[in-house]
């Protein structure tokens, strides 16, 4: 071995160290870069990872819906209801695509879908009524999910069913393979007849004025939807260009008293001329809604 | 989701908390054993680069040269009597006595420490490399003297410490041998040359534990020094009996001391007192404070390896206990341990660490380093070390440790003849120290199988302090 | 926004990486002549380049994620081309094998919807790879844990960490806790019997931490802690290998010529290079056994020094870092769950080796993630970061899919 490669050798062993400690510093860099990136793009999606609101009937008190979670009294869990005598832990949901909204039962109450007793696991929803401890919640889910629609049920039994009800097994399977929102199934909106009946209403003085029924409105049922003409008709919240809500779609417009007073009914005149209202929302098909509150994790 | 995130972060924090452990445990692995590690005999990569080294030299504290290089061989102090007496502590190339300084020390000897820059100018240079000269604490001279004085023929070990540095001036095993004529009936010797009995012999310390056995007394018991005792010469423990030195049971021959203290204890040295006593403070009191004083401690001294001093844990019964007050019963110290302990003593209970090396030389006669004393920890209270000079004092002027007192000399000390089996004498023992200002010095002598340690070991201690003295007073 | 605007930090991480490899091994061209050196020199850091600029445009990955593993993965070929050239282009050639298949798992976690058939395949799948080993396989270093299939030889145990990943990962984001200690258990059965333990190892605590992650359930671990206690001691009394290692552990100083040999040689080498390193091309590493194996890291340290290697963990600290931020972005638990699985795998399996070389546990036979010499490893390792890219790139599609839903950016990617 030549002396001269030696004390090459030697020299470089200090530029492979300042070497390896600039790698490091600049993957520490981008760690931090990214995280604070990643936040910032959250802190503009204020509905990153939600797939729609809790709706309390009691209280209209609106909790914002993970993807998976928990749901009870505890501190830990993403749904937390407190002061209702809810389990700590009273049940657990997790968003499957497809089938709706996966509850399953972990505390000792009682869970109820739609009146319905929960024993394994129930699949709720949009529009779904979800009872557990006393605390009746209203699911509602983001347009632009695939889920299947509600199915109601006549007096006399028969299944009332609004066109494609759920996504056919095929579909499933090639659904496996499907590339973001674009080539997924978008429910569509109705067309102002709405095939639902009125469902069985609880004897809850708090209940109904939450949600004013206007049937006679043919938007209602499509809560950020604009107008059937329009086009956008099948993509869930996106919003006519001409109502000039796409530079702001999350703040409220000011002179809409909805977004915080939770489906208080607009006046009858009022929201025609508005671009981004709130329709009252018929009280067993709410409409679809976004989020304020962020999954402040994300 | 939002538990589970919760639980991720702890997680997360026990993750990269092994990556913290395992860089702090390479870091103190490298810092505490890395000396030891590259000094090893196995070390392959050490020994092809000192093939294009220069070792350096090794100079004694007064600057006498030990060991030179030429540029193919190594050379060794002239004076054949400073070569024999340095041999164990110096070690030599061959490695026939292991961690000596040649081996230990060579990664300054042989020049690992230099930086990039001075390689780079060598090279340059066109000149092969020369390692950096280390300067020991050790005193040729003394070291020559003091083996002059040792019995011929004895093995042993001899050690001198300043107490209040821990610079070790001697540290001599016997038998010697010299470096350069190391022959095939050297290899062969019974008694092991090759063995550094100063920092690897384990030896039973016999009497001179009873130090040990004292201050855990003064520890625990409250009324220690006041308290009478009584020797009956002969301590039955079931079957067994703890006997005094002079006590021969077959011959039916009884020394008893009577009624002591404790101080007159140790001054006569009284198994039979310091029996009792061991069981009296009890096994755990007595491990605890052999324990503080270095036994079992695993030693990591930065200029010396030392093996590690034992002190029994299992299966004690009354009889071990009691004969592990006295000194003996598995018990196994070096004689550099014993001398630490000593130390301690002298120095107000500050147990010093040992040390070897003052100075690293660069080849330009730079200073590359420069070592400072290291305290191995304060080991008892300055009272208790004050009331164990003044029972070491006492040994020596009206006890078993007479032959090593000097008029007018503060000269402290305790003896100790520790029984071996298959051995016709004791083991000889004296550890001690000079209380002076101006002559901080601690020895501890220890000839094997030749006889008592008052008689045997003291004269040779005390020849050495006055050598000391003498010294001091230059 | 101003910052969004700022350039990709990929090409100031791949500037610095690229120029360590055409650095190192235009040395080892000084050195010996040999122009595979030069012709890798180019080679390397123009591969690192493709493969971390390159993949993330036909594929979905995370460059961060790519630049570290790609710094690693050729880390890995520098270090065996330097003590045996041949294993240095075979490594290469596992690289490749590798990236491909990590860019498989990324797709299969990033596309595939219906985990339940396949979970169910995996798991007897798992077994009959587990017990395979057992019926047809070869002896190495004590473990019996390899088979040989028409000249190509693996390690079955390596590729079932993967399938035990997505297992467990989704059998605890179902809430089976007790199908996953059944599932693990008999894994680590199996492995117990191979005498596999380093592997068990790596099972057991990985394991033990998805079941920390997803049910917090912190007695539950204490069981499985003193289960694996309890576990080791058996392994202790029962197996003479075991006990070796760890007496080797203890004291490889007592026997520095055959049982202490490797660590003892190993911890030389870590002493020798010291901070700086003895310099690249001027060590001896190759007196450690296996030392393109277990002992890379030492190797590492010998060559480029402690403070390289403080730097070498610091990447696989940011790995682990990065794993657990996907883990933490993730929807669903399974996500989380996976994601936090394959950082905590590479994570443990780092510390158990390393570890081991420098002797803070006792030695086990696993191999260091993306630098260790051997197929199986290498593509396993990268299955792993496959697997993370995966969730990532599902995380990437859920923000743009909200930020299409939002109308603030047009739609995906």
């Amino acid at each position: 071995m030549s002396g001269g490669y030696e004390i090459f050798a030697l020299m470089m062993r200090y530029v492979f160290v300042a070497l390896g400690a600039l790698i490091l510093l600049r993957a520490f860099l981008w760690l931090r870069r990214d995280a604070g990136m990643y936040r910032r793009e959250i802190r503009n999606l204020p509905d990153a990872g939600l797939v729609g609101e809790l709706v309390d009937m009691h209280t209209g008190e609106k909790h914002p819906l993970c993807r998976e979670g928990v749901l009870g009294a505890s501190r830990s869990c993403d749904v937390r209801i407190k002061g209702a005598g809810l389990d700590r832990r009273a049940l657990s949901f997790r968003f499957t695509e497809g089938k709706g909204l996966a509850v399953t039962p972990r505390g000792r109450q009682n869970v109820y879908l739609d009146g319905e007793h929960v024993r394994q696991t129930g699949y709720a929803l949009h529009g779904t009524q979800l009872d557990v401890g006393g605390v009746t919640l209203r699911v509602r889910l983001f347009a632009g999910l695939q889920v299947p629609r509600r199915v109601l049920y006549d007096e006399d039994g028969t299944a009332i069913t609004d066109g494609e009800t759920e996504v056919s097994p095929f579909e499933e399977v090639a659904g496996m393979f499907a590339q973001g929102p674009d080539t997924e199934e978008m429910y569509a909106p109705d067309d102002g007849d709405n095939p639902f009946r009125e469902f069985a209403p609880v004897q809850d003085m708090y209940e109904q004025p939450v949600y004013q029924p206007m049937p006679q409105d043919g938007y209602m049922n499509q809560g950020y939807q604009s107008a059937p003409q329009d086009g956008y008709v099948n993509q869930g919240y996106q919003v006519a260009p001409q109502d000039g809500y796409m530079n702001q779609p999350y703040q409220p417009t000011p002179q809409d008293g909805y977004m915080d007073q939770g489906y208080q009914p607009a006046p009858q005149d009022g929201y025609m001329n508005q671009g981004y209202r709130q329709a009252p929302q018929p009280e067993n098909d709410p409409a679809p809604v976004r989020h304020r509150r962020g999954d402040r994790y994300l | 989701m939002k538990a589970l995130r919760r639980y991720l972060k702890r997680v997360t924090a026990v993750l990269l908390l092994l990556f913290v452990l395992l860089g702090a445990y390479g870091a103190y692995s490298l810092h505490t054993y890395g000396n030891r590690w590259f000094a090893s005999n196995v070390n392959t990569f050490a020994r092809q680069k000192k093939q294009d080294v220069k070792a350096g030299n090794v100079y004694d504290r007064q600057g006498y040269l030990l060991a030179a290089s030429t540029d193919n061989s190594r050379l060794y102090a002239e004076d054949a009597a400073v070569r024999r007496a340095m041999v164990h502590m110096l070690g030599d190339t061959t490695k026939n006595v292991s961690n000596g300084v040649e081996s230990f020390m060579s990664v300054y000897l042989y020049g690992f420490r230099a930086t990039f820059l001075e390689r780079a100018q060598s090279y340059f240079a066109g000149v092969k490399r020369t390692g950096d000269s280390v300067l020991l604490t050790a005193d040729a001279k003394l070291s020559a003297y003091a083996s002059s004085l040792f019995p011929s023929g004895k093995a042993g070990a001899l050690v001198v410490m300043n107490y209040k540095t821990g610079e070790v001036l001697c540290e001599l095993s016997f038998p010697q041998f010299d470096p350069l004529s190391v022959t095939e009936s050297t290899k062969q010797d019974p008694q092991k040359p090759f063995y550094n009995r100063a920092v690897q012999g384990l030896y039973a310390p016999g009497s001179t534990f009873k130090i040990v056995t004292a201050l855990s007394a003064l520890e625990n018991l409250p009324d220690a020094q006041t308290r009478a005792f009584q020797c009956t010469g002969l301590l039955q423990l079931g079957e067994h009996y703890i006997t005094d030195a002079g006590t021969r049971l077959e011959e039916n021959k009884l020394t008893s001391h009577g009624q002591l203290t404790l101080r007159r204890a140790f001054q006569v040295s009284c198994n039979n007192t310091f029996a009792r006593l061991a069981l009296e403070i009890g096994d755990e009191q007595l491990l605890e404070t052999a324990e503080r004083l270095g036994f079992n401690d695993n030693f990591l001294f930065r200029d010396l390896v030392v093996e590690n001093s034992s002190y029994p844990l299992k299966n004690r019964t009354d009889k071990e206990i009691a004969w592990t007050g006295a000194g003996q019963s598995a018990l196994l110290v070096t004689p550099m341990h014993m001398c630490m302990i000593t130390s301690a003593v002298a120095n107000d209970g500050v147990m010093m660490e040992p040390m070897l090396l003052s100075q690293v030389l660069r080849a330009d006669g730079q200073v590359r380093e420069e070592f400072a004393p290291r305290a191995y920890g304060t080991v008892m209270t300055g009272e208790q070390s004050d009331v164990l000079k003044e029972w070491m004092r006492a040994v020596v002027t009206g006890g078993t440790g007479t032959r090593a007192d000097i008029a007018g000399v503060q000269v402290c000390g305790k003896t100790g003849s520790a029984e071996k089996d298959g051995q016709e004498e004791t083991d000889a023992w004296f550890v001690g120290f000079l209380d002076e200002e101006e002559a901080p010095y601690a020895i501890s002598v220890v000839v094997e199988n030749a006889g008592g340690g008052g008689s045997v070991a003291a004269p040779i201690a005390k020849k050495v302090f006055e050598y000391l003295l003498g010294e001091a007073a230059r | 926004m101003a910052k969004g605007k700022r350039r990709d930090p990929a090409r100031g991480m791949l500037s610095v990486v690229m120029l360590f490899y055409f650095l190192a091994f235009m040395m080892l061209f000084f050195k010996d002549g040999d122009w595979r050196a030069a012709g890798l020199a180019l080679c390397v850091p123009a591969l690192i380049f493709v493969g971390v600029m390159g993949i993330p445009r036909l594929f979905p990955a995370d460059k961060l994620l790519l630049s570290l593993t790609n710094f690693l993965c050729a880390l890995g070929v520098l270090v065996l081309y330097r003590l045996s050239p041949e294993r240095g282009f075979s490594q290469a050639g596992n690289y490749f094998v590798g990236v491909i298949c990590m860019i498989l798992c990324t797709l299969l976690v990033r596309y595939w919807k219906n985990w339940k058939p396949l979970i169910a395949l995996m798991i007897p799948a798992a077994f009959v790879l587990l017990v395979l080993p057992l019926v047809i396989g070869t002896e190495k270093n004590g473990a019996k844990n390899w088979i040989s299939l028409g000249g190509m030889s693996m390690q079955p145990s390596e590729v079932v960490k993967l399938a035990m990943l997505c297992v467990t990962a989704f059998l605890l984001s179902r809430r089976k806790t007790v199908l996953t200690i059944l599932f693990v258990g008999m894994c680590l059965l199996i492995l117990m019997l191979q005498k596999d333990l380093g592997t068990a190892l790596l099972y057991y605590f990985v394991t033990l931490i998805l079941i920390y992650v997803s049910t917090g359930n912190l007695p539950l671990i204490g069981v499985g802690l003193l289960g694996g206690a309890g576990a080791a001691v058996l392994g202790y009394n029962m197996f003479a290998h075991v006990r070796r290692r760890v007496a080797i552990w203890l004291d490889p100083w007592a026997d520095v010529d055959n049982a202490g040999y490797q660590i003892v040689q190993a911890l030389i080498a870590m002493v020798n290079g010291g901070a700086w390193g003895v310099g690249l091309g001027l060590g001896n590493a190759s007196v450690i056994p296996e030392y393109y194996n277990d002992f890379i890291f030492s190797v590492i340290l010998h060559e480029f020094g402690v403070l390289f290697g403080l730097v070498v963990l610091g990447v696989y600290a940011a790995i682990t870092v990065r794993g657990v931020m996907i883990a933490m972005r993730s929807r669903t638990a399974f996500d989380a769950l996976l994601s936090i699985g394959c950082a905590a795998m590479i994570a443990l399996q780092t510390f158990v080796i390393v570890g081991g070389n420098i002797k803070l546990i006792p030695l086990t036979g696993v191999t260091l993630p993306f630098i260790s010499y051997g197929g199986t490893s290498m593509v396993t390792s990268l299955c792993v970061i496959g697997l993370l890219q995966g969730v990532h790139s599902r995380i990437q599609a859920g923000v743009s899919e909200d930020k299409m839903l939002a109308g603030l950016e047009g739609g995906v990617k």
